[in-house]
């Protein structure tokens, strides 16, 4: 199943950056353990909007919870992709070529536009009104499907 | 699409079988069948995520999956103890989808065994 793409994985896989990996004793099961303690507290966060979005759970306005949760989120995604890296780059070809690595990185990018349409569906929100707009509520749900097959996703490449 | 539909789409995508496959999990090799391999190491990995080490067993080299090292080293499986041309012992399981590779439940070297699950 070789190909041109094949050649950059094999590259990234000699790189500096995978061989110290690949070398060090603690950053990679480091980076392992680091990556699942993000993902919940992304999908903490994340849930939280998204609960309150659909009203599931009432409290603080939702423009407020959003603007509360918001950065942790990115925070968290923000280790989740420094920390990926390291998983990822010692075995780049392999993972490539993992169709649950695949199919979770396919699902990402979904959730990640789904994160869009939120904002968008969102836009000019009246804090007045409480509940939020039906394509708010429908992205809301997307989202929290959407995140948690990506977490199964994550764990089942070791089995892929 | 509804949650149930998209839930068997992904599982779906999921048993959708990529010809090649990384080598994680115990699952892909064949348990129920044991192998012991000795013989002089050829090649050592001391790396993450797996240790490997290439094992000239009786002219036919098998490339043999251990423990992260961090779990080698914390079970005094040192790197030092396995120089190339060492004679060690691997029991393990035969891959079930690369040929010539297995997967080791402990090793002996030096009359000493390592666990490695």
């Amino acid at each position: 199943m070789e190909h041109a793409g094949a050649g950059l994985f094999h590259a990234i896989e000699q790189s500096g950056y995978a061989l110290m990996i690949r070398d060090a004793v603690l950053l990679y099961p480091v980076a392992n353990t680091l990556h699942v303690v993000a993902v919940l507290i992304f999908f903490a966060s994340v849930a939280v909007m998204d609960l309150r979005v659909l009203g599931l759970i009432s409290g603080e306005p939702i423009v407020a919870v959003i603007r509360r949760w918001r950065p942790v989120a990115i925070a968290a995604l923000a280790v989740l992709a420094l920390s990926g890296s390291v998983l990822f780059v010692p075995e780049a070809a392999a993972m490539a070529r993992n169709a649950s690595f695949q199919l979770k990185f396919a699902l990402i990018l979904i959730a990640l536009i789904n994160v869009c349409v939120m904002s968008l569906a969102m836009r000019g929100f009246d804090p007045i009104h409480v509940d939020a707009p039906a394509l708010a509520r429908v992205s809301a749900a997307l989202s929290l499907v959407l995140w948690l097959v990506v977490a199964a996703c994550g764990r089942f490449i070791a089995y892929a | 699409m509804n949650r149930r539909d998209f839930a068997l789409f992904s599982l779906s995508a999921l048993a959708l079988a990529s010809p090649a496959r990384a080598h994680h999990g115990w699952g892909s090799y064949d348990a129920q069948n044991p192998i012991t391999l000795n013989g002089p190491i050829k090649k050592l990995e001391f790396i993450n995520p797996h240790v490997h080490v290439d094992l000239d067993v009786a002219g036919k080299l098998w490339e043999c999956t251990f423990a992260p090292p961090f779990r080698m080293q914390n079970r005094g499986a040192l790197a030092e103890l396995m120089p190339v041309g060492k004679v060690i012992t691997a029991y393990g399981y035969a891959s079930r989808v690369k040929p010539a590779e297995m997967r080791a439940e402990w090793i002996e070297i030096d009359g000493k065994r390592y666990e490695l699950r």
